[in-house]
């Protein structure tokens, strides 16, 4: 087998993905805008874009794949990149939430006289933090114990236990989803009460999406975990998503501490 | 050995045997003169090299050149002297013949 | 200065910038299989751990039923409305039948 290089770097081949993804964010961006604003069309737009975006995301990682599992391409040098980058990316989602923790305290800390100089603001419903919230930490923990067996069994070359594994992260996941749709159903505040329905519903929301995304990333990593793509020696797309889940539940935590507990005393 | 195809198959089977592809990378070794030139090893017909000059005070900035095979190197700024050893399949290193690929 | 610094990078780069010998050894992936079957053991006992706990606590929280909230006073600050959303007059996860 001659190969046409001899370095560990994949210089990888002309994409059409990053134009695309750029057309999809940006029919986003100004669908979204004409969406929350009376023109014609902004659903549409919005709609489009995001197809676009989805789109987009399915094929550029569906490439990536590709080249890794099909062609070889990701030597240890590049898995090494990999890994660099996604905990540059994790590094990026601690400050995107560190924003909103900033925002909740900053309004919270020193309530201000228009919402009655106290916290939780005079006269809204909170949650009692020791009903589902608290019920779904442990759930969230106890998916990252989950996604914490399947590395092991990877690592042990025990296949089918590490697909075991990861549908049950997958399933504690997924009721975890379920129960924080039914509290956001039951919650008393909404986004639109003060400063606390604010801070709150952007903080849980942004965490129950990164849950979600987690969701689909271990479901993808327990398909390929199935077909055999993840070996103990490269599983790189299994770790970024163990780093994600874990990441996702450090969040849980201090969400439910700061904004649950103290903040919804 | 594991499912592996392509570059990372190769890295692996070079680790089976005990052997490092990038071994032949960053050279080291005494000032190569004229009489003992600085051997690079290459897999291919030539690669580039970066000249840094010699130690201490006599270090200058990196000057890039191709090395060939047969054809050896005298670096312009410090005088140093390369020769190319072959050690893989040979042939042009971009895989499609030299300089005819349209 | 400046080019004894550019030249003393471009050093690094060339001698050991691109060593894959630098890429650090994962601990735990070079680690005998059996510490790892030992561990995928353990971690699976602690996932059963937790969900049996999380039934128990979910059916504890289920069976409690939830509280009903009365209204709110109207405070200037709740309920917040400067335009209609673009899909209506109510807030998503706003219509609430209790």
């Amino acid at each position: 087998m001659i190969e046409s290089q001899r370095h560990s770097y994949h210089l990888v081949d002309p994409s059409p993905w990053p134009i695309s993804g750029s057309l999809g964010a940006l029919a986003t961006t100004v669908g979204g805008v004409m969406y929350m604003h009376p023109f014609q069309g902004g659903a549409t737009l919005l709609s489009l874009g995001l197809i676009f975006i989805l789109y987009t995301m399915f094929v550029w990682w569906r490439d990536v794949l590709r080249e890794s599992t099909l062609e070889g391409h990701h030597t240890k040098v590049v898995q090494l990149g990999l890994r660099y980058g996604f905990i540059l990316f994790i590094v990026s989602e601690v400050m995107f939430f560190f924003a909103f923790f900033r925002a909740s305290f900053h309004s919270s800390l020193a309530p201000t006289v228009e919402i009655g100089g106290i916290w939780p603001p005079k006269g809204i419903g909170v949650l009692d933090p020791w009903e589902i919230p608290f019920l779904n930490t442990p759930i969230l923990l106890s998916s990252g114990a989950a996604v914490t067996w399947a590395h092991h069994a990877i690592l042990a070359g025990k296949e089918k236990r590490a697909v075991y594994a990861l549908v049950a992260t997958v399933s504690l996941a997924l009721v975890f989803t379920g129960f924080q749709g039914m509290e956001y159903y039951q919650a008393p505040p909404t986004i639109s009460d003060s400063i606390y329905g604010s801070t709150f519903f952007l903080a849980t929301g942004f965490h129950g999406f990164h849950v979600i995304i987690g969701t689909l990333f271990s479901i993808i990593c327990g398909i390929r975990q199935y077909l055999g793509h993840l070996t103990k020696e490269h599983h790189v797309g299994f770790e970024a998503a163990a780093w994600y889940w874990h990441f996702v539940d450090v969040v849980r935590l201090f969400l439910f501490v700061s904004i649950y507990w103290w903040g919804g005393i | 050995m594991p499912i592996a195809t392509g570059h990372e198959r190769e890295e692996l089977e070079a680790e089976l045997e005990g052997k490092n592809l990038l071994d032949i990378d960053n050279p080291e070794g005494p000032f190569g003169t004229k009489e003992a030139p600085a051997v690079v090893k290459s897999y291919y017909d030539k690669r580039i090299v970066g000249c840094p000059g010699g130690e201490g005070e006599d270090e200058h900035d990196v000057v890039w050149f191709w090395l060939e095979k047969g054809k050896p190197h005298e670096c312009p700024v410090c005088s140093q002297y390369f020769v190319l050893e072959v050690v893989g399949p040979g042939g042009p290193p971009d895989g499609h013949g030299d300089d005819d690929h349209h | 200065m400046a080019t004894a610094m550019a030249r003393s990078a471009l050093r690094t780069a060339l001698r050991g910038g691109s060593r894959p010998s630098a890429a650090p050894k994962r601990s735990f992936a070079s680690s005998a299989g059996h510490d790892d079957a030992y561990e995928t053991a353990k971690w699976e006992k602690i996932t059963y751990l937790g969900i049996a706990t999380c039934t128990v606590l979910a059916i504890y929280n289920l069976s409690k039923g939830h509280p009903h909230h009365e209204e709110p006073l109207p405070y200037s600050y709740l309920h917040i409305r400067n335009k209609e959303f673009p899909w209506g007059p109510d807030g998503l996860f706003e219509s609430k039948h209790h």
